[in-house]
């Protein structure tokens, strides 16, 4: 595979009369892409949509996120980036992308609020542009298009969260429609189909999403991956949008469908393919298996496919908390049992200063080698602030029902699992745990 | 030029030039200005900082009348009003390390005085006293004295012009166990590529996550006379009564909750309710016997398999707990298991 991806660095993103790009700008008839996404929405589970901008370093939170997506658009090459949402699920990873740099398109809704299960209860993902929570995020760095929704009463979870996720697609692909025929600001190339230097390392990247149902799935090529066997991906493929997100429950354990096509370690790998590591390619699989029989066969399956690619090492993460941790551990162990040198990284407990019980929710004897991506167990306070988007309240205390609060309020939480992506387990921060 | 730094050193009585084991019970005595390992420490802190008393004491001296030798130390550090504190390096003496742990601890607690100590990373004074010091690892014995001394010097220096230290990892003192959110240089992913093409290389990379120790914890005998037995239910299924009397938080458990279920044949729908935030309660609230099964212990307590139920059942929600507070909470619930004369305990998770 050999993909070309353009990049349009967005500076700025402000509301006018035509949705347009210009030296930089993007702007966005609010009118008209409301009507349209609104009008797309054929069943009217979507009750109100809002379309809001929100800056690097403003004076605001954004609460109530669920997916964050980055608008993209295959100009040459099979498929369409993500593909599988509402298009077909052609294998993509070759040709070129376009894609828009520092500009996300943000869904969101007070969901889950349908309240049947517990892993459903309504909670609150935050993000903070400015202030002292806002590196847990990485959105706190992007222009967020923030479509703010309120959901239609009487539907099933499944039609809302295809509904939220259509919506967010939608949105992407019609300001991705911008750069399909201009000229890009910089071009990279991530060239799979040269032969490489046999004497360079051949390494391989497992990446575990977290699939556990409605409101917390992960989508490979369109479809959820409950079901799946751990599969190997090329690195373009996987910068082409085939991974997209629908995991609404725990905030900071989140990986979104953005992040999900720039995955931080296949980005590195692949631009270090050639020079200094032969990357041999992604392997996808889900954590959260249901018992340990399922853990321990998934973690076969997926060390073998490493194995199979022939990797001398190979980086390991995972999306999710302690049930996910189990699942990776296990695929870490296999590899090292059969000599494949294994690195992985994972967030931390701790407590506040770090003494607190054991780091590790999970853990083996042979993860010797681990990367700290930050401790969850840091209290925080967040400022009032001026402005909040994508809701008015939050709902973060789970265990009444997440009864909702004022959002722009001064608060301090124990720990920072409402912070939208704080665990950083997609390694994209430069949060870490640091040792005194 | 600022005022140079002031140094207590304290040593032990073979490194003062007193004598070795025989000589272990030998008092506590003091020099103004540095004698044995501080003469070399002396040249390599160079002319910014001074010892300006060094101390000592017999190692069983020190270990045996602790209370009466720290008040003496205490008493001479303070004459002698230091900056900072220095003992050792001690390499990997057991009773040594000990005493220059003490002497880190009373810095610390009682006169709050940064303080530098050095040992052997295994010496088992570096478990007992790494919060109380900045503990510089040395080797294993004073062969390694002259490649010890210009590092465990330097760190001093460091902690007696700067009042603290940076991260371990960069100052290079043995981790204290404090551990605390920073933005570093590069992202986690980057730095993992990094760890793991050192490995690749063959070298043995620092782990950022320190090692973990592991615990095994031993099956519990079965039980003998299952006819006699009160059996009951635990679980971290997250099952409680409608509307969560308890208040019992979804994850991160940090409290149980013990419930009725006294003349009750299953646990009905609707009056119970799973809580926990790791997993779709959906089938489990359906029916709440498929995560607390007391349908299927009701029969077979009816077909007297088993002396009987306990009248109540002990629930939280298993997710997110760190260990500290599992074993904290396990062990509450054992107790009070006991306490109810409960024979064994059949615990559902999920």
């Amino acid at each position: 595979m050999r993909l070309e991806r353009g990049y349009f660095t967005v500076r700025d993103c402000t509301f006018g009369k035509t949705t347009s790009l210009e030296s930089g700008v993007l702007t966005v008839n609010r009118d008209e892409l409301t009507r349209l996404l609104l009008a797309a929405d054929e069943n009217k589970h979507i009750e109100s949509l809002e379309l809001e901008i929100v800056k690097p370093g403003e004076d605001a939170r954004i609460v109530h996120v669920l997916d964050t997506l980055q608008p993209g658009i295959k100009v040459d090459g099979e498929g369409e980036f993500m593909p599988g949402q509402l298009c077909d699920p052609t294998i993509v990873g070759g040709g070129r992308t376009h894609l828009m740099e520092n500009m996300a398109v943000m869904e969101c809704a007070e969901l889950p609020w349908a309240g049947k299960s517990a892993l459903l209860y309504a909670r609150d993902a935050i993000v903070d542009m400015k202030g002292p929570a806002a590196e847990y995020s990485p959105f706190s760095h992007t222009f967020n298009l923030v479509l703010r929704m309120t959901m239609r009463k009487g539907a099933s979870d499944v039609e809302y969260d295809e509904a939220v996720r259509h919506a967010g697609v939608r949105c992407a692909r019609h300001l991705a429609q911008l750069i399909k025929g201009a000229t890009p600001d910089r071009t990279e190339v991530f060239d799979f189909d040269q032969p490489v230097d046999p004497g360079l390392p051949r390494v391989a990247y497992v990446t575990q999403c977290q699939t556990q149902g409605t409101y917390s799935n992960t989508f490979l090529y369109g479809k959820d991956v409950a079901n799946i066997v751990p599969v190997s991906l090329s690195p373009t493929e996987v910068m082409d949008g085939c991974i997209v997100s629908g995991n609404y429950v725990w905030p900071c354990f989140k990986i979104p469908s953005f992040i999900q096509a720039n995955l931080p370690t296949v980005m590195e790998l692949a631009r270090q393919h050639g020079k200094s590591v032969n990357f041999v390619g992604v392997v996808f699989d889900r954590g959260h298996n249901n018992s340990h029989f399922e853990k321990l066969r998934v973690a076969n399956m997926a060390a073998s496919q490493v194995r199979r690619m022939g990797a001398q090492g190979v980086v390991i993460s995972w999306e999710g908390g302690g049930n996910a941790a189990t699942d990776a551990m296990l695929t870490l162990q296999t590899c090292e049992k059969w000599g494949i040198k294994a690195v992985a990284f994972t967030f931390e407990f701790g407590g506040p200063d770090g003494t607190e019980g054991v780091l590790l929710v999970d853990d083996v004897p042979e993860a010797r080698y681990l990367v700290s991506s930050g401790s969850i167990e840091k209290p925080t306070t967040i400022p009032k602030v001026t402005r909040v988007a994508g809701g008015d309240v939050v709902r973060l205390r789970k265990e009444t029902g997440g009864d909702p609060e004022p959002a722009d309020i001064e608060r301090t939480l124990d720990n920072i699992t409402p912070f939208y992506c704080g665990a950083n387990q997609s390694g994209i921060g430069t949060l870490a745990g640091v040792g005194y | 030029m600022a005022e140079k730094i002031r140094i207590v050193h304290y040593i032990n009585q073979f490194f003062a030039g007193i004598g070795g084991e025989e000589k272990g019970s030998s008092p506590l005595e003091f020099v103004e200005g540095p004698k044995g390992p501080g003469v070399g420490i002396t040249q390599a802190i160079g002319a910014d900082a001074e010892i300006v008393r060094t101390i000592w004491c017999g190692d069983n001296l020190i270990n045996q009348e602790q209370e009466r030798i720290l008040a003496g130390i205490e008493k001479l550090i303070r004459e002698a009003k230091p900056d900072l504190v220095m003992a050792g390096p001690a390499f990997n003496a057991g009773r040594y390390g000990l005493a220059c742990g003490m002497v880190a601890k009373l810095c610390t607690e009682k006169l709050s005085l940064p303080v530098v100590i050095g040992l052997f990373p295994e010496n088992p004074a570096v478990e007992i006293y790494r919060k109380d010091a900045y503990i510089y690892p040395c080797a294993e014995t004073a062969a390694g004295m002259r490649k010890d001394l210009p590092g465990f010097a330097h760190l001093a220096l460091k902690l007696g012009r700067e009042g603290k230290l940076g991260p371990a990892i960069h100052e290079g003192y043995i981790p204290r166990g404090f551990r605390y959110n920073e933005l570093v240089d590069k992202s986690a992913a980057v730095r993992s590529i990094e760890m793991l093409s050192r490995r690749l290389k063959g070298e043995n990379p620092m782990t950022e996550v320190p090692l973990r120790g592991f615990e095994k914890v031993p099956p519990a005998p079965p039980v003998l006379n299952l006819k006699g037995a009160t059996i009951a239910i635990v679980t971290g299924g997250g099952m409680v009564p409608r509307g969560n009397p308890d208040k019992l938080k979804q994850a991160f458990a940090d409290a149980f909750g013990i419930y009725s279920i006294a003349g009750m044949a299953e646990l009905p729908a609707g009056d119970f309710k799973g809580i926990h935030g790791g997993y779709d309660s959906t089938w489990v609230d359906e029916d709440p016997d498929r995560v607390v099964p007391l349908d299927a212990l009701r029969v077979l307590e009816k077909e007297g398999r088993f002396g009987k139920l306990l009248d109540e059942y002990f629930a939280l929600c298993g997710i997110g707990t760190n260990v500290a507070m599992g074993k904290k909470l396990g062990a509450e619930i054992a107790e009070q298991l006991k306490r109810r004369e409960v024979s064994a305990a059949i615990y559902t998770s999920t």
